[in-house]
């Protein structure tokens, strides 16, 4: 009577596993970026524009993220960024950024899940 | 159908209807930009939307991101500070008196994000004080 066990191709499956974070990140990084920049460019577009210091104060900023991830930031930069987005006691709020960033966010991560999920893998939980 | 319009009167009917807020806030409850001359109140203002289309027809549920916020004139931060916190209680995990013309029941009111600025106007100190307050309701209709 058989009492082992044998697998073929573990080593090759373990290889395989281990690359698999570094594939996925190099796959996810242009979706995170084309991201990122179709968000400055939503933002720029949808802000008004008086002396342009809104508009100039939208930014992309790469981080440097530790292991596997990869981190782009856009930022509004201009100091009264939050003036437009929540308003002044005599100006009413003009959501900008929030609405367009979190929608865009959403729209990437679903894009990194579907890259997860061509490699087989299933992606359970919250997707936004 | 969903009325957007019935859930947003319900956030504010909510919060103009509670007397301890009113004595923080006694200019009252405002949609977006409050009547001239108030220098103690509370602003409503859509922040965002989106669907969750799963169920019924391409719409299970619909979410609604609401900046809500007390102004206040003057330096003092107790009254701003108590009022941010009336509308928290009010607000995070609570209920929503929804008509039936909303259309929706309420399935979850929750705290965001804070927002705390102050800003000067003519030599005038404005604090503002709140958070931004997710509402998700389902059709019912």
């Amino acid at each position: 009577m058989a009492n082992q066990l044998r697998l073929s191709g573990v080593r090759e499956l373990r290889a395989e596993l281990a690359a698999l974070p570094t594939d996925l990140r190099s796959g996810a990084i242009p979706i995170l970026l084309a991201s990122a920049r179709r968000t400055v460019g939503l933002v720029v577009a949808a802000y008004p524009e008086v002396t342009g210091a809104l508009k100039a104060g939208v930014k992309l900023i790469p981080r440097d993220a530790r292991g596997v991830a990869a981190l782009f930031t856009v930022a509004t930069t201009a100091p009264h960024a939050h003036l437009i987005e929540f308003g002044t006691a005599r100006t009413r709020p003009r959501a900008i950024f929030l609405p367009i960033t979190e929608r865009e966010r959403r729209a990437a991560v679903s894009a990194v899940v579907a890259l997860v999920e061509t490699t087989g893998l299933d992606v359970t939980g919250d997707r936004t | 159908m969903i009325d957007a319009t019935e859930v947003e009167r319900a956030v504010i009917g909510k919060l103009a209807g509670d007397a301890a807020l009113a004595a923080l806030l006694p200019d009252g409850v405002y949609w977006d930009l409050a009547r001239q001359g108030a220098t103690a109140f509370a602003i409503v203002s859509l922040s965002s939307s989106r669907r969750e289309g799963e169920l019924r027809e391409g719409e299970s549920f619909r979410t609604f991101v609401y900046i809500v916020k007390a102004v206040a004139l003057g330096a003092d931060a107790d009254p701003i500070a108590a009022a941010e916190t009336r509308m928290h209680a009010l607000l995070h995990a609570g209920t929503l008196d929804l008509p039936a013309a909303a259309g929706c029941a309420l399935m979850t009111m929750q705290w965001i994000d804070r927002i705390r600025y102050t800003e000067t106007i003519a030599a005038e100190t404005w604090q503002h004080r709140g958070a931004r307050y997710e509402v998700t309701v389902t059709p019912t209709t």
